[in-house]
């Protein structure tokens, strides 16, 4: 293993970590950091990682149209737990604003 | 958490946790991730082992005469006196798609200047034989086919075509090459060249003699042996080797090799050719004559009754493999070639040297698919090869006869030929449609397959004279079905999630789409192989990358 790849990895790993923690923070400060949206957030943050590694392992392959399709089909499998738990972690906000606004009204 | 000092702490631990974390990873990545996606795979898609040989072998099966296999059926001047005539005249009527291989007689003959007829068996294996150097060779400047490609792959076939005996062609007992004698008084060489052994040597006296003896090694155990002797071959350069109980199905009912004549060239020098050389470069016709042949007797040519197998295959180079049917993928058969010499010559000595016979072969003597399927190195696949589950089809095998009892291995099943029913990318890839389309695997009856190939077996056909005539044609030999195979790739940790992928059903029949998808192996048809500028890229990236890719 050369110094570049035990890099790269490293960094990914740290990717993974940092953007974790990233939506634990995120989750928190909506006041909706329960264990299934962390898991759900989880799920796209490894999705968007492992299209990164897979485009990594086929850069080294010289398999150039395999990174592209690893970043559409992993990243954006990625979407789909991604957007999942924006809109549950926006939902109760949403409704509690419309809630109020037909109270006021 | 209601204070900074407790966040802080939190940040700080939670920073300090990715460090280790990621420098974790990094140390244990390649190291763990990669064995344990593998083992994962494994567990989802296991390796089954039979108790028999998994292919339908009907009574009416008769052994191959080695003198009918497509190499040396061209030394036989009764083809050279007929036009090339396929099995199936218009395989469109059986894809649905274009047949791009039936014009290939025709072509070859237009290339070697005969005009009103196909080309014969005789001028097309000449004309794939002489492809660097003879009538209608490329030399020219497309990429891939340069000067600088074909002496590249003229290169990786130098020992086999010097040194191993070309064993390719199937010629045996103890694959002969000719030298020219060295004088150690005055260092000059003579002009006549003589006949020795090549590297597939049958000599086994030294190990028959420490047997006579009685001071041979002897094993604790059959299973002691298996184990030992596998250990050796891996280290002696084998990258995946079995041992099968020799079975005297697949051995040749017949070993023969093309008769030679002398001709002086304008060197001076003379050399023994199966062929009528100036004739054929004049461009009038092939003239060849015909095969010695030799009764199929181990005791009589090697010295022992053979009692196991060592089947071993030797990995070929992944990113020339993808540059098919460049000239550059023609090198990556050649330096399998040479490594299986390189390889069974050393297994051969190691067994003399224990005081065992030994008789090393590439691929004359016998048919080594079935034996390597036997000793469990994989199944065979719909291009007629053996895949193996590490290096797909992208390999070659040959094999040590040996009178030394060793416990054999078995026959293993990993979803090849359910796989291979619905993949059928070879089948598209091939320039000369010459491997089966039908869906399902069938006991070949001799009206469905060349006298080539061996019927009364279950198998998709391979039709050796249309693939063969590509090779005349292409001036160069073609690993499109190699290439192209979704199981020729690289044993990293992404590819063993495709195969945990492909246990699920869905995915196992959208399979073939997500390999061409994700652009594995290049474009499937064989014209948008070249017009696409695939193999072009391919070779220069081969050419500019200064590290192969493993």
């Amino acid at each position: 293993m050369k110094i570049y790849d035990v890099l790269v990895w490293m960094s990914l790993g740290l990717i993974l970590l940092l953007i974790q923690y990233g939506i634990w923070w995120y989750l928190k400060g909506k006041g909706k950091a329960t264990i299934p949206l962390q898991l759900c957030a989880f799920l796209a943050n490894f999705f968007l990682v492992f299209s990164v590694a897979w485009g990594y392992q086929s850069f080294q392959e010289h398999e150039y149209q395999a990174i592209a399709m690893g970043f559409i089909f992993f990243g954006g499998t990625a979407l789909i737990p991604a957007i999942i738990t924006y809109r549950l972690a926006n939902r109760g906000a949403k409704a509690k604003k419309e809630k109020a606004d037909a109270i006021s009204a | 958490m209601g204070n900074d000092i407790n966040r802080r702490g939190f940040i700080k631990a939670s920073l300090l946790g990715a460090a280790a974390a990621a420098v974790a990873s990094a140390a244990v990545a390649k190291e763990t991730f990669s064995p344990l996606v593998a083992e994962a795979a494994d567990v989802v898609a296991p390796v089954q082992e039979l108790s028999e040989f998994p292919y339908k072998v009907t009574e009416n099966y008769k052994r191959f005469p080695a003198d009918k296999g497509y190499y040396l059926k061209a030394y036989d001047p009764e083809e050279s006196k007929k036009p090339m005539k396929f099995i199936i005249d218009d395989v469109s009527k059986i894809s649905g798609k274009k047949d791009t291989g039936k014009d290939l007689p025709l072509l070859n003959a237009e290339k070697l200047g005969i005009k009103g007829r196909p080309a014969t068996l005789g001028e097309t294996y000449l004309k794939f034989s002489m492809r660097y150097s003879g009538p209608g060779a490329p030399v020219n400047n497309t990429v891939g086919w340069t000067q600088l490609d074909q002496s590249l792959a003229a290169g990786a076939w130098a020992m086999e075509m010097e040194y191993n005996g070309i064993s390719a062609a199937g010629m045996g007992p103890d694959c002969i090459i000719q030298k020219y004698p060295i004088d150690p008084e005055t260092n000059e060489l003579a002009k006549q060249p003589v006949y020795v052994q090549g590297l597939f040597n049958w000599d086994s006296s030294s190990g028959l003699a420490l047997q006579k003896q009685g001071k041979e090694w002897k094993f604790n155990s059959k299973e002691e042996a298996n184990k030992f002797v596998k250990k050796a071959a891996r280290y002696l350069g084998a990258d995946i080797v079995g041992i099968a109980p020799y079975d005297e199905r697949w051995t040749y009912s017949r070993w023969a090799r093309p008769r030679n004549k002398a001709f002086t060239f304008p060197n001076g020098k003379t050399a023994y050719v199966p062929y009528n050389q100036p004739k054929y470069l004049s461009g009038q016709g092939a003239e060849v004559y015909g095969n010695n042949i030799f009764e199929a007797d181990f005791e009589k040519y090697a010295g022992f009754k053979p009692k196991s197998v060592i089947v071993f295959a030797v990995e070929m180079d992944y990113e020339s493999c993808l540059t098919s049917p460049a000239s550059v993928a023609d090198g990556a058969a050649g330096l399998g070639y040479a490594k299986m010499g390189e390889v069974a010559f050393k297994i051969g000595a190691f067994l003399r040297k224990l005081g065992y016979g030994a008789a090393p072969s590439g691929n004359d003597t016998s048919l080594n698919i079935p034996i390597a399927v036997q000793a469990g190195l994989g199944e065979v696949g719909r291009n007629g090869l053996l895949i193996t589950q590490k290096y797909g089809p992208r390999i070659r095998i040959a094999k040590v006869y040996t009178d030394l009892e060793i416990a054999p291995d078995k026959p293993v099943k990993f979803g090849v030929r359910e796989f291979c029913r619905l993949c059928k990318k070879c089948a598209d890839a091939c320039p000369a449609q010459a491997i089966s389309h039908e869906k399902e695997a069938k006991v070949l009856q001799p009206e469905d397959c060349g006298v080539s190939n061996n019927p009364y077996t279950d198998k998709w056909n391979v039709d050796a004279d249309r693939c063969n005539s590509f090779w005349a044609y292409n001036c160069s030999t073609c690993a499109n079905c190699i290439a192209v195979c979704s199981w020729n790739k690289l044993k990293t940790w992404n590819h063993d999630v495709a195969r945990i992928a492909t246990r699920i059903p869905v995915v196992q029949n959208a399979a073939r789409k997500f390999d061409e998808w994700f652009g594995y192996g290049g474009p499937v048809d064989p014209e948008e192989r070249i017009s696409s500028g695939y193999v072009t890229n391919r070779v220069r990236d081969f050419w500019n990358n200064p590290e192969p890719i493993r």
